[in-house]
């Protein structure tokens, strides 16, 4: 009678301990994927930054070529020509670099909090940025982004920085996205807000470009009949070398929602969709980076 | 740097211009000579300009910054006064270049309240 007492008991405690594991594991595998994801949307998000830059440089030296070639009195062309851009200037990048950085780390802060991390180079160096976000924050340097429904970037910059810095202190991974919840959510607002404005400003750019080669097409068709079936030619291939195409924004954006529906679910761990949500959002990172990657 | 009400003017004005140069689109592709074709596409490519400035305007992050680029925009709302001008001359279906100007005319009065 004692024996099978004693059976049963290793055997309820046996249970219970894997069942215990197997909610770990989950959490952390729940939260792996998270960091993955939220890595692939930041890493989509600074390509189509970048694109926003190529767009504007392109453009910019093609607008100068049209104006040369359609104004004949104009006798000089420059065609070294170093682009400095204005639409989305170096330094506004960084300060957007900056805000994807919050993102990055706070997914590998929840990562590490999971794996009990103790690795001490990486609690200081993503302090270091976290810090320096703050600093940012607290000179309101990510104001600019963002439209009037979407208030707080600072503010929410700094609630993420606070925990990336302090996480110890939150070892609750479902606490730590709960609370955090609200600055994602305003900071992945602002972004797909900006994305929008920036996709109109390349959809405008594609347009401007297609209409300056379209016109060298139909003055080399009036000159030369036929064999501006070589024209078209050279027109078709320089478009789609240089055109940025905007429809990427798109995707961009949908990848942006299910950062947040991701970090929800991570709050909700219990929740039936709690694993299939965070793995829409690799799903969607991926496709964006895929994209961009595949987009020039 | 920009107020709220100051990047909600900008991204109105963005959809403005954005607006006025879907019109002109379709009517570079039908322009029945090269001379119109070219005069539509400058006034399609100096809208795109204005794009431009919005754009940099609205990423400011700097309060110097923001008030120069402000300040072009507005110094160059007389310009797009200009287009307004050249477009209704331009495009002979008055319906149209009334629609065109009209969108010019709404990102002009967003861009005076920057």
């Amino acid at each position: 009678m004692r024996i099978s007492v004693f059976v049963a008991s290793i055997c309820v405690l046996s249970l219970s301990a894997c069942s215990t594991l197997a909610r770990y594991s989950e959490t952390q595998s729940n939260a792996a994927r998270f960091d993955r994801g939220a890595h692939a949307v930041a890493a989509s998000e600074m390509a189509f930054l970048h694109q926003v830059q190529n767009a504007e440089c392109t453009e910019a030296y093609y607008k100068r070529a049209y104006a040369y070639a359609t104004d004949t009195r104009d006798k000089n062309f420059d065609l070294v020509f170093q682009c400095h851009p204005t639409e989305l200037t170096n330094d506004q990048l960084q300060i957007r670099l900056k805000l994807l950085n919050a993102i990055t780390l706070y997914a590998d802060s929840l990562t590490a909090l999971t794996n009990g991390s103790n690795e001490t180079q990486l609690d200081s160096n993503s302090s270091d940025v976290a810090k320096n976000l703050e600093a940012l924050a607290a000179k309101e340097k990510f104001s600019a982004i963002g439209t009037n429904t979407i208030a707080g970037v600072n503010a929410a910059v700094s609630s993420i920085a606070k925990f990336i810095i302090e996480r110890r202190e939150e070892p609750k991974i479902a606490d730590a996205s709960a609370r955090l919840q609200g600055p994602l959510e305003t900071i992945v607002a602002a972004l797909k807000a900006e994305n929008i404005d920036d996709g109109q400003g390349l959809k405008s750019k594609e347009t401007a470009l297609t209409n300056d080669f379209a016109l060298a097409v139909r003055v080399a068709h009036e000159q030369r009949g036929p064999a501006s079936l070589l024209d078209i030619y050279q027109a078709h291939e320089a478009l789609d070398h240089l055109i940025v195409q905007p429809q990427d924004v798109g995707q961009l954006n949908v990848a942006l929602d299910a950062l947040v529906s991701a970090n929800s679910a991570l709050a909700n761990p219990k929740s039936a969709e709690a694993s299939s949500t965070i793995s829409i959002l690799v799903r969607e990172g991926r496709a964006a980076v895929t994209l961009f990657k595949a987009s020039k | 740097m920009p107020s709220q009400t100051q990047k909600t003017n900008i991204a109105n004005a963005i959809q403005s211009i954005r607006n006025a140069q879907n019109l002109l689109q379709p009517l570079i592709n039908a322009a029945p000579t090269v001379s119109i074709a070219i005069k539509l596409t400058n006034e399609y490519n100096s809208l795109d300009t204005c794009l431009s400035q919005l754009l940099h305007a609205k990423n400011s992050a700097d309060d110097g910054v923001f008030s120069s680029a402000a300040g072009v925009l507005k110094s160059q709302a007389g310009g797009l006064q200009m287009d307004e001008k050249a477009i209704k001359a331009i495009i002979s279906d008055v319906a149209i270049a009334d629609q065109v100007v009209g969108h010019i005319g709404e990102a002009i009065r967003y861009i005076a309240m920057c």
